[in-house]
């Protein structure tokens, strides 16, 4: 008995074939990225900072996974939408119940936890034990929301690069951080905290980077936070995964008032 | 919202015939009362039901809502919500606990269905009294033919209801069908540009079906968090 396979097909059906694996590879091509081969590191970082700067705002449904050293992971799904202006909200919940809503805006930030999250020792409840410090550790991540549109880079805008660049990379350096671009297409992979000897540390990647078709402008809808504490070595990440975003939508400013119950939080 | 959709699966327990009025109790509205207590007998004893579901969350930070969808099953006043996207996640509620399963993250939590946090919860265990102390009921005019429509509102904390907090809905509005009073449709609103719809589809008896099937059976190695003990007690295996 022959084996079938796709010599034993006549030569119209051998068509049919290879346009359905030419449909189906398509399918799953999405659309290159713009590529900027032959420029300096200056030209590459100015040409990414006038993209990026093009980007006014980002929202979308969002997945976030918070893991710790152990690497134990709790999920929780919801929505985010963020304005290059300082304007963010974060909101999550599980199975369809809110858990928490995080409003940042210039005038402050607003945090909203149900009372079944802060009241039943939920991975939030610590959140009580940071009021009364200097910076509530939620403003500074409502801060860092606002990175999925402006990443923290404008202490290295005058930066120059590096003497020494990793192979298809370009990195800029100022006192205190270091970015990472790639050299032809100029996608900001990571944002970086210069390490210490002591205190805590962070750094921030940006995956899964996509052409917008509307507007043609590439952003990233996936991002991870980094945290680890230098002296004792504790790790913990944050990632947000947004799917089905919106680039450049019109956010109106109702958006962000900030939910009913919500407390104010230190900045 | 979290007391939004347990009470939902509570109160599909309750419709699933659990329930019967207190007697002696005043209530609130005692005709809506009576009226819902008289659609809910045409379920003639049915108490095993399956069905699918879809939840729509509306946010006011996106123009399109929120979509989960997945499948329900009732039997016996035990209820379980199985969420196939956009990720898979179980919730089943019995005894007056509800248990979440996350199997993504090999998580199950543990948490109390009181009066409170759940004020429906108190009619899977056959208090309609406590419901009536917490939640005014009134009929609405229902836009879909062969269908009744009601809301319940909760009643404000100084007058003894105790349910309204920044976690429970404004109002919660639900739909039953006519002739056998199954369940149609449940909105929570929360009067902050936030909604929760869910709608149900092939919602029909299953006979065959048993409590214990709905049991959860959880692989080894899930952590579990019990926040049904007291804050300072370690958590126990489910």
């Amino acid at each position: 008995m022959r084996p079938i396979g796709f010599r034993c097909l006549t030569p119209s059906l051998r068509s049919v074939v290879f346009a359905l694996f030419a449909a189906v590879w398509l399918a799953g091509c999405s659309t290159p990225l713009p590529r900027h081969p032959g420029l300096s590191p200056q030209q590459a970082w100015a040409t990414y900072l006038e993209r990026q700067h093009r980007i006014e705002s980002l929202r979308g449904r969002v997945e976030l996974t918070l893991t710790d050293a152990d690497g134990k992971r709790r999920t929780l799904d919801g929505a985010v939408a963020v304005r290059a202006d300082g304007h963010a909200r974060l909101q999550l919940g599980r199975l369809g119940r809110d858990a928490l809503d995080l409003t940042r805006r210039p005038d402050g930030v607003w945090l909203w936890v149900s009372p079944q999250v802060s009241e039943q020792r939920s991975a939030l409840e610590n959140l009580d034990d940071a009021r009364g410090r200097e910076r509530h550790p939620m403003a500074a991540f409502a801060d860092a929301l606002v990175w999925l549109v402006r990443p923290p880079i404008d202490e290295i805008a005058n930066a120059t690069a590096t003497p020494r660049q990793p192979k298809g990379r370009l990195v800029f350096r100022s006192a205190e951080r270091e970015a990472t671009l790639k050299r032809e297409t100029l996608l900001l992979t990571e944002v970086r905290a210069i390490d210490s000897a002591e205190g805590p540390g962070w750094s921030v990647s940006f995956e899964d980077h996509r052409l917008d078709p509307a507007t043609g402008l590439v952003f990233s809808p996936e991002m991870r936070l980094d945290l680890r504490d230098n002296a004792t070595d504790d790790r913990f990440a944050v990632t947000l995964r947004m799917s089905r975003p919106e680039l450049n939508a019109a956010i109106p400013d109702t958006a962000f008032g900030p939910r009913r119950g919500a407390e104010p939080v230190s900045r | 919202m979290f007391s939004a959709v347990r009470c939902l699966a509570l109160l599909l327990a309750f419709t699933a015939g659990c329930i019967a009025p207190a007697s002696g109790e005043v209530a609130d509205d005692a005709a809506a009362w009576q009226q819902l207590d008289e659609l809910l007998q045409r379920r003639s004893g049915v108490t095993r039901w399956t069905g699918t579901f879809v939840q729509e969350r509306v946010t006011p930070l996106l123009d399109e809502p929120l979509v989960s969808t997945g499948t329900i099953r009732v039997a016996d006043g035990v209820v379980r919500f199985d969420t196939a996207d956009p990720y898979p996640s179980v919730m089943v509620v019995r005894d007056g606990v509800v248990t979440f399963f996350y199997p993504d993250d090999a998580t199950v939590e543990l948490f109390t269905a009181d009066a409170r946090t759940s004020p429906l919860g108190v009619l899977a265990r056959g208090q309609l009294g406590l419901l009536q102390e917490h939640f005014r009921l009134s009929f609405l005019e229902s836009d879909e033919p062969g269908t009744a429509r009601f809301e319940l509102t909760p009643l404000p904390p100084e007058t003894g209801g105790g349910a309204a907090s920044a976690d429970t809905a404004e109002r919660i509005t639900i739909t039953l069908g006519d002739e056998r009073a199954d369940l149609r449709a449940v909105a929570f609103i929360d009067g902050d540009g936030q909604s929760t719809d869910l709608r149900f589809e092939w919602f029909e008896a299953a006979p065959e079906l048993t409590a214990d099937e709905l049991d959860l059976k959880l692989p080894e190695g899930v952590v579990v968090h019990d926040f049904t003990q007291p804050r300072d007690e370690p958590a126990a295996a489910p």
